[in-house]
């Protein structure tokens, strides 16, 4: 008698070698599975909104992460980077133009006439034609987050040709994005008289093989540009972004800005730029300060160049040093640093100070580093004045015509 | 055009060190020792000879 197997089954056959009746086919079940048709586009996610219902979770805006939301379907939300705004992000310092030292008032900003000049905290206007004349200066953004922007403008009736406007990155902080991707932000709009006669501004890294420069330096010999995009601007805001990857073997980068500006500048031959922002990786994420804060931006600054002056509240005769007489012409101040510098500083700015014994101001004439007296984090000045007493001791104030006095040390590139 | 002129000072062991001094207009200044290798003064010498070749 053949056996019958015990499993259910639809059907059986009949194996005449062992007498036994196999059960074949399957039988009545159900199958849980998620169906192709779930998902529409790349990036979809599988999640879930209950206990055994699937759900789908479109992906995110570029940059934003995912975390944990109990208030929506799936449990999970896609939102900007939590830590938006957090030092070592940016490796474009005062990407925002908030530290302004180098102007009284920023507004109206600094005229520089050739050369290679600062301007804003760490923005180098390099401006190759010797009688040129740009106009660097400080406005209000009117974009949600960043409040103010910088304005590089040929002023009226100026033929200057090529401008670079510029940071030129230290060594330090640029080898560590050797062999790396990395990738430009800004945000940037037009003046109505833009001369460039296609409406584009030129947004470039460079890289190359030099040691602490400036852009002058940095775009000469083996320079290659390791990331560009043309920018059509408009007088209205727009987000640029470009990608490129460093060389293993660069050691100094630098971001740069320049505009084909042609003929003879009109009342508003300018551009405007700010949220700049040198990142690693292929995304253009939030836009943070470099240091994360205004007082780490200020600080990140000063480590470059520093300058003691009046203020708004109180500007008249605001001290700045204490210094010994070394004659009846030279006083000898003693002038320290709110951070320490990048390395001693190489040139000294001032205008209008004074030296000051308990009553009375009398005007410094010239003021120069104490040669073989400069270190990085304090430094001897020289200052040409009269009437003093060798050996007595003196301050060095602002005159007391609000903002014009200052003493401004340099360590830039 | 840079408008500049150079003056000596005496240092601390006797030695002396020329430095330029830039007027920037607006009583504004600019000084810095004339010695090859200061990024200033490299700066100075390069406007210069832009401005000759001019």
């Amino acid at each position: 008698m053949p056996s019958l197997g015990n499993t259910p089954r639809p059907a059986y056959v009949y194996d005449t070698e062992t007498d036994t009746w196999v059960p074949i086919g399957v039988g009545a079940h159900t199958h849980d599975y998620i169906p192709n048709t779930l998902v529409d586009a790349k990036g979809d996610i599988l999640t879930a909104t209950a206990d055994n219902v699937p759900a789908r979770l479109a992906k995110g805006a570029d940059g934003t992460v995912l975390v944990s939301d109990s208030t929506t379907s799936t449990g999970l939300a896609w939102q900007p980077y939590g830590a938006q705004y957090y030092a070592g992000k940016n490796f474009v310092i005062n990407g925002a133009f908030d530290i302004y030292q180098r102007s009284s008032n920023p507004t109206v900003g600094n005229t520089i006439s050739g050369g290679n000049n600062y301007s804003a905290d760490r923005w180098n206007v390099w401006n190759t034609s010797p009688s040129g004349s740009i106009v660097l200066s400080r406005q209000l953004s009117g974009l949600t987050g960043i409040q103010y922007c910088a304005r590089f403008q040929r002023p009226a009736g100026n033929t200057a040709g090529l401008n670079f406007f510029g940071q030129p990155i230290e060594t330090a902080n640029s080898i560590l994005l050797a062999g790396k991707t990395v990738t430009l932000s800004f945000y940037a709009r037009k003046g109505a008289d833009y001369s460039d006669t296609a409406s584009a501004l030129q947004a470039q890294v460079w890289q190359n093989t030099t040691t602490d420069v400036g852009l002058p330096t940095i775009e000469g010999g083996s320079r290659s540009t390791a990331a560009a995009t043309t920018a059509t601007l408009t007088t209205s805001w727009q987000r640029f972004t470009c990608t490129g990857t460093i060389s293993s073997a660069s050691t100094q980068l630098a971001v740069v800005f320049y505009g084909s500006t042609t003929g003879t500048a009109a009342a508003n031959d300018y551009y405007e730029i700010t949220g700049v922002q040198l990142e690693v990786g292929s995304i253009a994420t939030h836009f943070s300060r470099s240091a994360g804060t205004i007082q780490g931006e200020l600080a990140a600054c000063q480590r470059y160049y520093f300058r003691q002056t009046s203020n708004s509240t109180n500007g008249a005769a605001v001290p700045i040093a204490i210094g010994i007489a070394g004659s009846s012409t030279i006083l000898y101040p003693i002038m320290h640093y709110p951070v320490t510098m990048r390395r001693e500083p190489t040139s000294v700015d001032f205008a209008n100070v004074n030296i000051w014994q308990g009553a009375g101001l009398t005007a410094i004439t010239n003021i120069t580093l104490q040669s073989n007296s400069v270190g990085n984090d304090k430094t001897l000045l020289n200052c040409t004045t009269s009437g003093l007493t060798t050996g007595q001791t003196y301050g060095v104030l602002t005159n007391a015509s609000g903002l014009s006095g200052f003493i401004g040390l340099n360590a830039e590139l | 055009m840079l408008n500049y002129q150079t003056i000596t000072t005496e240092n601390m062991d006797g030695t002396t060190t020329d430095h330029i001094i830039i007027d920037r207009g607006n009583d504004e200044f600019t000084s810095f020792p004339a010695v090859d290798g200061n990024p200033a003064y490299e700066a100075f010498k390069l406007q210069l000879e832009a401005e000759s070749a001019e």
